[in-house]
């Protein structure tokens, strides 16, 4: 359980984060999402005590991170897979680490095998890829088998293989009855990853709901249908309340009425229908809607 | 939280703060030696300084007949500056030093003193940590390099019987002050790391303040005499006396060894004290 109540971190004139409050509960794995400089590594660190917050609160599981003398047994971070020293190998690297919590190298043996490096470890940091330093720090997370975990942009440098791999450690660590949560500036990223979001702009709360309750803000859900004889059917679905935009193929795009309600119409109005297919609203489309006024780099503006 | 984490947590809370210290020396431990030029520093430095001290010692050797009445009577001062030349002073100075700076600046520049930080949340232990290993391998070091010097030059100079004895009078006391530069050349540059976090501007801070301003300093008079005691450099050669010419405002040598403590004491206090009260 991570409680975030009231933080906030100025940077001089900069505020990173601005008066945030939110709670991420365990057993699922829930996005932390944002675009650019929106402030979600920061609140990541200030959650880890490697910043200290100008005001409020940052706990997991009630208590400042940084109260912990060892920290690998309570929560396991990935904030930035570069952050390893490129002249050691994988296994030195990971050893240190264990070794200074106490753990032994059996752990360390495990997580390279459950990250996949097992056959590099012997290799310098230096010569791995970013997709091979973000397993790296992955293994470091899992390290002391927390309960808390905390991801920076895990999936940056992953291909399509490591992606699902990821989704699916972060699936079962959630569902073992963890915290996971996972940051991203992309929405896609989120999609088929997390359950719960917190989306944040500028440093300031914009959401904190489930995925599903998210999207549904991206634009009404709409019914685009086709038939041979449009203006009938337009003219008895206004009738019947809907909201009716023909679209530039011909097709209508019908909101306000579900896609069971328009056939049941068709049917008794005798008019043929050639598609009927409810369009799943876009978590894209919800996000920019959502963070557009706050995004901090926007493409073209002057600094 | 499921029994699978609480499982995985071998008797956490009687762990005593003494045996997890001591796996934080381990971890140190483990990342000091897992640097391959640690090695290789430490066995190029220790040659080059054996070979300078040799090559002085077996210079006086050979030109011994050559030293006038007066320097022959005070031939003590040369033997232990043969047994520790200042070019290997220099020499010992760049590579400790440059490991200190490793230990600490080379965590900073990669970012890993992140990842530190999140696994031992304790900073002040890690710096301590850090600390113990670089004194305890550079003293060994010291011993070995510096202590090794010492009886391989004696024994070279005392083919013409000038050669001195570790328990000649005062002549233990000076060959320490010599092994001790060694572990403080580290924490001097461990603590200038933690405050500057980048490794060029460590190194030449740490190469100015530690040699360059006491070399520069003239003795002659009485403010610049004063600056210079202040510095390890000078008080390691007052302690082992191997300082030639006129010295107009002489210092004991318990200064000199309050001086030195003083360095090593604000250097340990810097590294660890720093670091708690900073963002990462
Ligand atoms: N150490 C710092 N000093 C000054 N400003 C900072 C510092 N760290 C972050 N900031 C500023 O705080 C804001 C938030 O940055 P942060 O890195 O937390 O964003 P982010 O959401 O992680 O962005 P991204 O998606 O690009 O990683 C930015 O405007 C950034 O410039
Ligand atoms: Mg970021």
């Amino acid at each position: 359980m991570i409680e975030v109540k009231q933080l906030t971190k100025r940077y001089g004139e900069t505020t990173a984060v601005d008066d945030l409050s939110f709670t991420v509960r365990p057993g699922r794995v829930t996005g932390f999402l944002g675009p650019n400089g929106a402030g979600k590594t920061t609140t990541l660190s200030l959650l880890v005590g490697l910043s200290r917050p100008t005001r409020g609160t940052a706990t997991i599981d009630g208590v400042p991170f940084d109260t912990h003398p060892r920290g690998l047994r309570y929560v396991g971070a990935l904030l930035d897979a570069r952050d390893v020293h490129g002249g050691r190998t994988g296994h030195d690297h990971l050893t240190a680490l264990a070794r200074s919590n106490g753990l032994g190298c059996n752990r360390v043996r495990q997580v390279l095998e459950e990250v996949g490096l097992a056959d590099v470890a012997a290799r310098r940091v230096g010569t791995y890829s970013l997709g091979m330093k973000q397993r790296l720090g992955i293994a470091a997370a899992l390290l002391g088998d927390p309960p808390v975990l905390l991801f920076d942009e895990p999936l940056n440098g992953l291909d399509p293989e490591g992606v699902r791999w990821v989704r699916g450690l972060f699936h079962r660590k959630a569902h073992e009855g963890r915290t996971v949560l996972v940051s991203s500036h992309l929405m896609s990223e989120m999609e088929h990853t997390a359950i719960d979001l917190v989306v944040v702009g500028r440093g300031r709360l914009i959401a904190a709901e489930t995925l599903v309750e998210f999207a549904a803000r991206g634009r009404m859900p709409s019914v685009t249908v086709r038939t041979p004889d449009p203006t009938a059917l337009s003219a008895a679905l206004a009738e019947a309340g809907a909201k009716v935009t023909t679209q530039a193929d011909g097709a209508l795009a019908v909101q306000q009425m579900s896609a069971r309600d328009i056939g049941d119409l068709a049917l008794a109005r005798f008019i043929p229908l050639h598609e009927l297919s409810p369009q799943v609203p876009s978590l894209e489309e919800a996000f920019m809607k959502m963070t557009g006024g706050s995004v901090e780099y926007r493409a073209g503006r002057r600094q | 939280m499921t029994g699978s984490t609480t499982a995985a947590v071998p008797g956490s809370a009687n762990t005593g703060a003494l045996a997890s210290f001591r796996d934080l020396l381990a971890a140190e431990w483990i990342k000091f030696w897992s640097l391959r030029s640690t090695t290789w520093t430490l066995v190029m430095s220790g040659v080059a300084i054996l070979a300078f001290n040799g090559y002085a010692a077996y210079g006086d050797y050979a030109n011994l007949e050559g030293f006038s009445a007066a320097a022959r009577a005070d031939f003590t001062r040369y033997a232990m500056s043969d047994a520790f030349t200042p070019s290997s002073f220099l020499a010992l100075m760049l590579a400790l030093g440059a490991l200190g700076v490793n230990v600490v600046v080379g965590e900073y520049s990669t970012g890993l003193i992140r990842s530190t930080f999140t696994a031992v949340p304790a900073r002040g232990a890690v710096m301590a940590a850090k600390l113990v290993v670089v004194t305890a391998v550079s003293s060994s070091y010291g011993l070995v390099v510096i202590g090794g010097s010492f009886f391989a030059t004696q024994a070279i100079l005392d083919r013409k019987d000038v050669g001195l004895s570790i328990t000649d009078p005062g002549v233990a006391e000076r060959v320490l002050a010599s092994v001790l530069m060694a572990p403080l050349a580290p924490l001097v540059a461990m603590a200038v790391g933690v405050l500057l976090r980048h490794s060029i501007a460590t190194i030449s801070v740490f190469v100015v303040a530690y040699l360059l301003v006491p070399i520069s300093l003239s003795g002659q008079t009485y403010a610049t005499a004063v600056l210079g005691h202040l510095t390890p450099y000078r008080a390691w050669m007052r302690i082992a006396d191997i300082e030639f010419g006129s010295q107009p405002h002489p210092w004991p040598v318990s200064g000199a060894w309050t001086v030195c403590a003083v360095w090593a004491i604000v250097a340990v206090i810097l590294t660890v004290v720093v670091v708690k009260r900073r963002d990462h």
